[in-house]
């Protein structure tokens, strides 16, 4: 690295820093109200608990069920974000490298599913009529489905920058179909992979309402619903939301770091060197 | 590079399997849990009831209490599933509509219970022992056509204006027994410099305008011919004299400067510091929702008085709303759930669930509850000048919400009182047209 | 080359059927609701034919409506879509602390609408909202940002855009992953530098991602309810409703039909917008 772009480097470090205020500063209002009292949480503002009530925690663990609904989330979440991205990076592949008139009808259809609305009706009545309506399973195949558009256009738009060439070599050392796919092309995708199951990961955790619609009774109820049981319409306890908020965002951060690796992964070991 | 990606491939198969595998036994364990509460048979059943209710409305402490005793003492279990408000009348509707209906439901009674069909789907309990041991202020509302379809296992409210008692006495202010002394006592607390009233307009539905409609309504006939078209809120002078108060309470600066913003969640916080003195509101709110522990003034130094909107010159109170469990008459369980009812119904359970809270009695037998303190000190006067719930829940086509945005674009300025009472006809009309009512056809 | 055999069409049909499945299939048949006079009152549904759609049209929220969701779209898309560019560009240097920073810009994406609303709802708040207590040190008066349409359109806009940019910074992180050490090496060599460089390596490159990027934007831009459902309602009045808001209301007023029919207009909108989008964008990917 030259002097100048270490200098450089230096300064944007601290301009960003400079800006990330922006982004912490509400986030900190969040974490510090998780641990106020209720009157003090009143309004949402950066200054420090007078008292660190931990208890906060307790009784949002408690009263929000959250080990249970945490299973679940973890269970609903994980199985739905591996079939998407198995599903959809196989697709995109295939997709783009025939790249037929059909497949491009196929990469247009899926802007459909971007538009259109999740409809809770019939899906319920389909869901019914499959059997697996009210339980996790049904709610992992409607989140599937659900999320495969975006994951193939994110897919698509990474395929494309890997050249063909690539396959044509390991074609003559005898790989073709799904031995290609898996042994070949999956590990390059590995920063598209990282970057689409964070997002699916969180999207799928965070869905409010399609729960509600799908799931029949409330011990198969997922995290973020909790929220509800300090969210009232007549009186709203801002500290143990902001605690219940903290509590439902760990995991989706843990995901993030630990997916990080990989998004960056792509470029330090260089992905086309096959 | 070929064995990395062998590697990778393998740990994301094994892992993809493992996860399938994970959500298939999860599926599988909760079937065998309940297998094993079956055989197990702690009691002999050991049911478990769904119950669909507004999250809110489910967790009320004297809920809770009931279906914990009901839980202990029979060894069914009440699933309850509280739905958030925004979200509970679609989500209990579409349910209702694909044929997924809870053995019990919790729901307000009136009009609006109409859109679940209640003569198909709910148990008519209109020969019930417990009939005879509903309050008279309640009974009105667990019918529909003249049939009992639910039990009033809920708090019966007094809504009216509450006024901070120490802020009235060191302003030397006397309770206002009619519409101009309550402009003037507004104007005093305003050149005194406190704020008036708390308005949280922002939220459309703390304008609580049917507060000024039950007198107006409580005369049937009219109540007959809004309900049938033949008359309009632009024809009903009493309702121009109701939205000419809103927007001269505004102006006059009776709501503070900042009604336009002002939300709910902040109304303990400006009432206990003592910002404003009075706020529309029910008397177990006082008791459940405000939070005396954080402020100067607690909920007992409020007192309650009539409201004064415009429409009734000694004012009005509005008597509560309450929600009812409905039982699915087609269900499997519906026998436990209907059991589950009269449990709930008996005295000895109910005065147990209702032990100090603070409602007027629902039930004639009810003997634990006690009365606020705001209603004690107004009893005489709620007797007087007191009007039952009636726009709300008998107005076809009324929404709390609905009317209340048009109120707030009258406070805005985008509109005057004569545009707006016409939005609020065309939002009501719109609505009872699409429901098919006679007479909107 | 056998390119069927190379690339089996079971790894395309599978993921398509359940696609069509769980998802096309239902929203489909969902769509035909909008005529009929289906709402929370009539249990025989009849089908009603054009009314719905034709009601739409002489609604007079309808185009207060369109006209709010197309600032947010357009403001959110432009705005997220070059910042997410600008920061992935910097995170993708040799920061020394380039995994922490990046965390942290990422963390907004990670909130619920519920929670961010509830965040900048507090921060515009009129009586002891921050933003007011900074512009009352700068001498100026209490403004109600909630309170009037253009103020509040600003306010949640900030609120979206300080949500998306997480996750605009990340999908061009990782488009920019797909640029290969290769490329760039050859075209130093070359003599490329700086801008050149830029403009004729890199640019290209990334530009798949990027319209991806926008895409996303506009559309989740475009079907943006639930940040204005939390922080105004919709409100004052109908000021600052969206489609997204419209649909919520005609559903908690028992008018399924109508809401169906409002979403219906809405979706042949949204179709034209991104068909002629990814027209215009494939025309300017193939002429680079």
């Amino acid at each position: 690295m030259s002097k100048k772009t270490k200098t450089t480097n230096v300064i944007l470090e601290v301009v960003l820093w400079v800006l990330s205020i922006l982004i912490i500063y509400p986030i900190l209002m969040v974490v510090f109200t998780s641990f106020k009292t209720k009157g003090e949480a009143s309004y949402l503002n950066i200054s420090l608990p007078k008292v660190w009530m931990f208890e906060n925690y307790k009784t949002v663990w408690e009263q929000g069920s959250v080990l249970r609904s945490l299973v679940n989330s973890c269970v609903i979440t994980i199985s739905a974000v591996l079939i998407v991205i198995l599903l959809t990076s196989m697709l995109s592949y295939v997709v783009v490298r025939r790249n037929t008139k059909p497949c491009r009808f196929i990469y247009r259809f899926m802007t459909f599913g971007i538009i259109a609305p999740f409809a809770a009706l019939p899906t319920i009545e389909l869901l019914k009529r499959l059997g697996l309506y009210g339980g996790r399973l049904g709610l992992i195949c409607v989140y599937s489905a659900l999320y495969i558009p975006f994951s193939t256009m994110l897919f698509t738009s990474f395929i494309k920058g890997i050249p063909r060439e690539l396959d044509e070599a390991a074609v003559m050392d005898g790989a073709k179909g799904g031995k290609l796919f898996a042994l070949v092309i999956f590990p390059l995708l590995k920063p598209v992979l990282a970057t689409t199951s964070v997002l699916n990961f969180m999207w799928i955790w965070n869905e409010l309402q399609i729960p509600m619609y799908l799931l029949n009774s409330s011990d198969k109820w997922t995290l973020p619903l909790s929220v509800y049981n300090f969210y009232g319409q007549y009186s709203r306890s801002w500290n143990l939301v902001c605690a219940d908020m903290v509590l439902i965002s760990i995991p989706v951060i843990l995901v993030y770091i630990f997916a990080q690796k990989y998004i960056i992964a792509g470029m330090t070991a260089g992905a086309v060197k096959g | 590079m070929k064995k990395r990606g062998k590697k990778i491939a393998a740990l994301l198969i094994s892992t993809a399997l493992a996860a399938g595998m994970l959500s298939a036994c999860s599926g599988g364990s909760g079937d065998a849990k309940k297998e094993s509460k079956k055989t197990d048979g702690k009691s002999d059943g050991g049911v478990t009831l769904t119950l669909y209710g507004n999250a809110d409305d489910a967790a009320k402490p004297y809920m809770k209490k009931i279906f914990q005793l009901y839980e202990e003492k029979t060894g069914n279990k009440i699933d309850v599933q509280g739905l958030d408000a925004s979200n509970f009348e679609s989500v209990c509707l579409t349910k209702f509509q694909t044929g997924d209906i809870p053995d019990i439901l919790m729901h307000f009674g009136g009009y609006s219970l109409d859109a679940y069909n209640p003569a198909e789907n709910f148990v008519d309990f209109t020969d019930a022992k417990w009939v005879d041991d509903i309050a008279d202020t309640s009974k009105a509302q667990t019918m529909r056509d003249g049939v009992v379809y639910g039990l009033p296992f809920w708090e019966s409210s007094v809504s009216g204006c509450f006024y901070n008692k120490k802020i009235f006495e060191e302003q030397g202010l006397k309770v206002p027994t009619t519409q101009a002394e309550f402009d003037e006592v507004c104007q005093k607390l305003l050149d005194a410099g406190i704020q008036p009233i708390y308005m949280a307009a922002a939220d459309s539905w703390p304008l609580l305008y049917q507060f000024g409609m039950d007198p107006i309504f409580k005369d049937g006939d009219l109540l007959e011919k809004i309900n049938s078209n033949q008359t309009t809120y632009s024809d009903i002078p009493e309702m121009t004299s109701l939205l000419e108060w809103y927007k001269t309470s505004a102006e006059k600066g009776y709501f503070g400067k900042d009604y336009s913003t002002d939300t709910w969640d902040y109304s303990s916080e400006v009432l206990g510091t003592g910002e404003a003195a009075m706020i529309f509101c029910w008397d177990t709110w006082f008791d459940t929702d405000y939070d005396s522990e954080s402020y100067d003034y607690t909920s007992d130094d409020f007192g309650l008085m009539p409201i004064f909107m415009g429409t009734a010159e000694e004012g009005t109170y509005e008597g509560g709303n309450n929600s009812l469990l409905l039982v699915n008459k087609n269900g499997d369980k519906v026998d436990t759930a209907t059991e589950f009812v009269n449990f709930c119904a008996d005295p000895e359970n109910y005065n147990e669930a209702f032990d100090g809270i603070a409602t007027t009695p629902t039930f004639k037998g009810m003997t634990t509850n006690k009365l606020s303190s705001q209603y004690q000190g107004a009893e005489e006067s709620i007797a007087k000048v007191g009007n039952p719930s009636i726009a709300n829940p008998e107005i076809i086509g009324f929404s709390q919400n609905d009317g209340g945005k048009c109120i707030q674009e009258l406070l805005v300025g985008n509109i005057d009182v004569k545009e707006c009472l016409k939005l609020m006809d065309d939002e009501r009309i719109k609505v009872a047209t699409s429901q098919n009512v006679e007479g909107f056809k | 080359m056998d390119t069927k055999k190379i690339y089996p069409r079971y790894m395309m049909i599978i993921p398509v059927i359940v696609f069509v499945i769980f998802f096309v299939l239902p929203s489909t048949i969902g769509y035909a609701y909008a005529f009929t006079d289906w709402n929370s009152y009539v249990h025989d549904v009849s089908f009603v034919g054009l009314k719905n759609i034709i009601e739409v049209f002489s609604d007079r929220t309808v185009p207060i409506a369109l006209v709010n969701t197309l600032i947010f779209a357009g403001a959110k898309t432009i705005i997220v879509t070059v910042l997410g560019f600008v920061f992935a560009l910097i995170l993708n240097r040799q920061l020394k602390t380039r995994n922490a920073i990046r965390t942290v810009y990422f963390i907004p994406a990670i909130f619920s609408a519920l929670v961010v609303g509830l965040i900048f709802s507090a921060l515009f708040q009129t009586r002891n909202g921050t933003i007011n207590l900074l512009v009352q040190m700068f001498g100026a008066g209490k403004i109600q940002w909630l309170g009037s349409r253009w103020t509040a359109v600003f306010a949640i806009s900030i609120a979206e855009i300080w949500r998306n940019l997480g996750y605009a910074i990340v999908i061009t992180l990782a488009g920019l992953q797909s640029v290969s050490p290769e490329y760039i090496e050859a075209a130093k060599i070359d003599g490329a530098s700086g801008w050149a460089l830029f403009k004729n390596i890199t640019l290209p490159l990334i530009m798949p991602t990027v319209n991806v990027n926008i895409l996303f934007s506009l559309i989740y831009g475009l079907k943006m309810f639930d940040l204005v459902y939390v922080m105004t309602g919709g409100g004052p009045g109908h000021d600052t409703e969206t489609f997204g808001t419209l649909m919520m209301n005609e559903m908690a007023t028992g008018r399924y039909a109508q809401s169906v029919a409002i979403n219906l207009v809405f979706t042949v909108i949204l179709v034209i917008v991104a068909v002629a989008y990814q027209k215009f964008s494939e025309r300017w990917e193939n002429a680079e």
